[in-house]
């Protein structure tokens, strides 16, 4: 199963906080993994991401169990690399223009936005905890 | 201002200070919140306007007619211009199910969101608006980018919510709101510090000052209080009533010349050990105000005046002082009384200081007290009382009558100054030491003038002598206002007698009797007072130009009890003074006796009360 992080808005985070709201968001997606392998082609993200402890960044996107983009190049990149692989995005527009992209974090109105669509984490059988029920919706 | 008060003064204007700089935070901070209040009310105004505004395009069917892009274009565009500077965002949701809110309309110029895009808000004000349909205002945190609040308008159609106007004012307005009062903020800040600093200064300052007073206020070797703690104490004296002594250790000199200082300082602190023994009060006060010279002071409580002297006294007078081999006890003069209302502390020791001499000149180691009937020749000491009563001219003189001692006729009168108190004449005795030397004797000696030559101007047949001392010759200034005197009263000059009264020897025998050229000048005569006693004697016929001898009244007063020796005496001055040109007075003829002797020895003036005693001038001659 492969989930796609997207993001655009870089400019509302510092480093500190993405690596910690990401490595959040993708444990939360992967409970179980000690350590969860990521492949994120945008290498301002790979830089913020590789210095944490939980998430490894790899380079080798079969390696990987999760892929970030950032924009339709990079979505399209991965889905040439691995058409199967887990795709979450942060960017809301490719959220709704690619049904295999079942999430997103991102920032609409200077408020931070974490959005799951349902049947998407049910086609790759993930179960997030309760406390993300408010963030998953029914398309 | 007096000094005293300083501190209690500084104290308050810091008192005062804090509590200015106190409301002025609280007015900043008060002004700061109302400035907040009023923009929260404006802007719940504004979000209120444009509600109206929206619902008067939109009459119903929100949603509906929402989905005609032309009418959202048009809507946008003027929501857009709804945002001022203040305003970060502004934009319309509505709730599509209980899960999320979408995106109706935008004011964003840059990126508005689409319609029916997405929106999860955290807050659940959001849920309560919709259900409330009440505007809420949301603070908002760091989690939200660039703005500072956000106020929430329900959009309500015939009593349900269709949307909610989401109206955020920047992050930017709320700092220039926050800061609006920065200035003054920043002054009462700086306040703050310096109030602060200077808090601390005069901290460290207090202590120093604390421990310097420690070190001026308290004996070093006894621990006894200083005589500067005395001055403090009688200044900030809150208990009355005391009994306060001077002590002095007799020679206490001696001891430190025979034994050295450092037993001397061991006795002396053994002595104030033995004091602070002696007196049961823990209100007690020892003062060190000299070498061995100790004032205590103790409340008045059950005991007499009279007893705790002697009890005090006593223990100090037994008490042994081991030096090495020796044993000694110290001899010790100690005068006592209590300390009346409104007595300075330099009224105080002058009295204890007299009656310690007092003491002193009986023989040493011995106490004596200043009884409560002693009180009014206290207060007749005190040298404000006399400058009081020189500055009201309550002064005056007493005429006492010279007779001729063979016709018993009044030849003269002898003016004896008086301080008046109410009905009171009070004698000499009381205040002229005190105020010797000073300008107030010459004040006093101007008034005694005055009314002696009123009097001798009143009565133009009369005699009258007036009493000047030695030392009164020597001041200038008091030759002065004498001369002075003579000049303006010269027709009443020659029937004045001055009597020149000392204590001590002449040394410049000419300067004197330059003097009293001048004074003869103008028709006085001199008389020589006290003559047989101290220092007036024999010298004083050869070297001076006297017109009169007075002769001493200790000697007059030896004929009760040596009457043939003194006759003799009195005889012999008498042929002298005679064959020397001068007249002779005799004093204190107090009985037809003396007074009789006076007569067969053929003293030529005769003085005494026997004879008339000193009264106003008038009771001898209207």
């Amino acid at each position: 199963m492969i989930l796609i992080l997207a993001y655009t808005q870089m400019f509302a985070l510092d480093k500190e906080s993405t690596l910690k709201i990401y490595t959040k968001i993708l444990s939360s997606i992967f409970p179980t993994k000690k350590q969860i392998n990521v492949y994120v082609p945008n290498r301002e993200y790979y830089d913020i991401l590789k210095s944490s402890n939980k998430l490894n960044v790899v380079d080798d996107i079969k390696k990987a169990s999760i892929a970030i983009v950032t924009n339709l190049k990079e979505l399209q990149s991965v889905k040439k690399l691995n058409k199967d692989i887990e795709i979450f995005a942060t960017n809301e527009k490719l959220l709704f223009q690619d049904q295999s992209i079942v999430g997103a974090f991102y920032w609409k109105k200077g408020r931070s936005q974490l959005l799951f669509i349902k049947n998407r984490l049910d086609r790759y059988h993930i179960k997030l905890s309760d406390e993300y029920d408010k963030f998953i919706i029914e398309l | 201002m007096k000094y005293r008060y300083i501190n209690k003064y500084i104290l308050i204007l810091f008192v005062v200070l804090i509590a200015f700089v106190g409301y002025l935070q609280y007015s900043v901070m008060q002004n700061t919140a109302k400035l907040k209040a009023q923009e929260i009310a404006k802007t719940k105004e504004y979000a209120t306007k444009i509600v109206q505004y929206i619902k008067t395009k939109i009459p119903d069917n929100l949603d509906k007619s929402l989905e005609n892009t032309n009418l959202r274009d048009e809507l946008n565009i003027i929501l857009s211009t709804f945002m001022t500077e203040k305003y970060k965002y502004i934009f319309l949701l509505d709730k599509k199910n209980d899960k999320y809110y979408r995106f109706l309309l935008d004011g964003s110029t840059n990126n508005p969101e689409e319609f029916h895009s997405i929106f999860l808000p955290r807050s659940k004000l959001y849920d309560e608006v919709y259900k409330t349909q009440k505007i809420k205002l949301i603070k908002q945190k760091d989690d939200v980018e660039n703005v500072w609040l956000s106020i929430l308008a329900p959009v309500v159609y015939d009593g349900k919510t269709e949307a909610l106007l989401v109206l955020d004012l920047s992050k930017k307005y709320g700092d220039y709101i926050e800061n609006f009062n920065s200035p003054i903020s920043n002054l009462v800040r700086l306040i703050q510090i310096f109030l602060l600093v200077s808090l601390l200064i005069l901290s460290i300052l207090f202590y120093r000052y604390y421990k310097f007073r420690k070190k001026i206020l308290v004996d070093k070797v006894t621990q006894a209080y200083t005589k500067l703690s005395l001055e403090e104490f009688f200044v900030k004296r809150k208990v009355q009533n005391e009994y306060i002594f001077m002590i002095d250790i007799d020679s206490f000199r001696v001891v430190n010349t025979k034994y050295g200082y450092k037993v001397g300082n061991k006795i002396l602190k053994e002595f104030v050990e033995c004091i602070k023994n002696s007196i049961d009060d823990s209100k007690k006060m020892i003062f060190k105000i000299g070498g061995g010279e100790f004032v205590v002071i103790v409340p008045q409580k059950d005991k007499s005046l009279n007893d705790k002297a002697n009890e005090l006294f006593n223990r100090l007078k037994d008490k042994k002082y081991y030096i090495g081999d020796d044993k000694i006890s110290l001899s010790i003069s100690m005068s006592g009384m209590k300390i009346y209302d409104e007595m300075s502390l330099y009224k105080v020791l002058n009295i204890l200081d007299e009656k310690l001499l007092e003491v002193k000149s009986r023989g040493k180691n011995s106490y004596a007290i200043i009884a409560e009937k002693d009180k009014e020749s206290i207060l007749y000491k005190d040298i404000d009382f006399i400058k009081q009563h020189l500055e009201d001219g309550q002064f005056t003189c007493l005429y006492q009558p010279i007779y001729d001692t063979r016709t018993k006729q009044i030849v003269k009168y002898e003016a004896l100054v008086r301080m008046q108190d109410n009905d009171k004449c009070i004698s000499p005795y009381y205040f002229l030491d005190v105020i010797r030397g000073t300008t107030q004797y010459i004040k006093m000696s101007k008034l005694v003038f005055q009314d002696i030559f009123a009097t001798l101007k009143k009565y133009p047949h009369i005699h009258i002598s007036a009493n000047m001392h030695l030392d009164d010759l020597y001041s200038s200034d008091m030759m002065s206002m004498i001369i002075e005197q003579l000049f303006y009263h010269k027709e009443y000059a020659p029937r004045l007698t001055f009597e020149i009264l000392e204590d001590k020897n002449i040394f410049d025998y000419n300067r004197v009797n330059e003097i009293f050229m001048h004074l003869k000048a103008y028709g006085s005569k001199i008389a020589i007072d006290d003559f047989g006693s101290g220092y007036a004697n024999f010298n004083y016929l050869i070297k001076l130009d006297v017109d009169i001898i007075k002769i001493d009244g200790g000697l007059i007063k030896e004929l009760k009890t040596q009457p043939h020796k003194s006759i003799k005496v009195l005889k012999s001055v008498k042929k002298l003074a005679n064959e020397l040109g001068c007249e002779v007075i005799a004093e204190f003829v107090s009985d037809e006796e003396i007074y009789n002797h006076m007569v067969e020895i053929g003293i030529e003036y005769s003085q005494g009360f026997y004879l008339g005693e000193p009264k106003f001038i008038q009771e001898y001659l209207d």
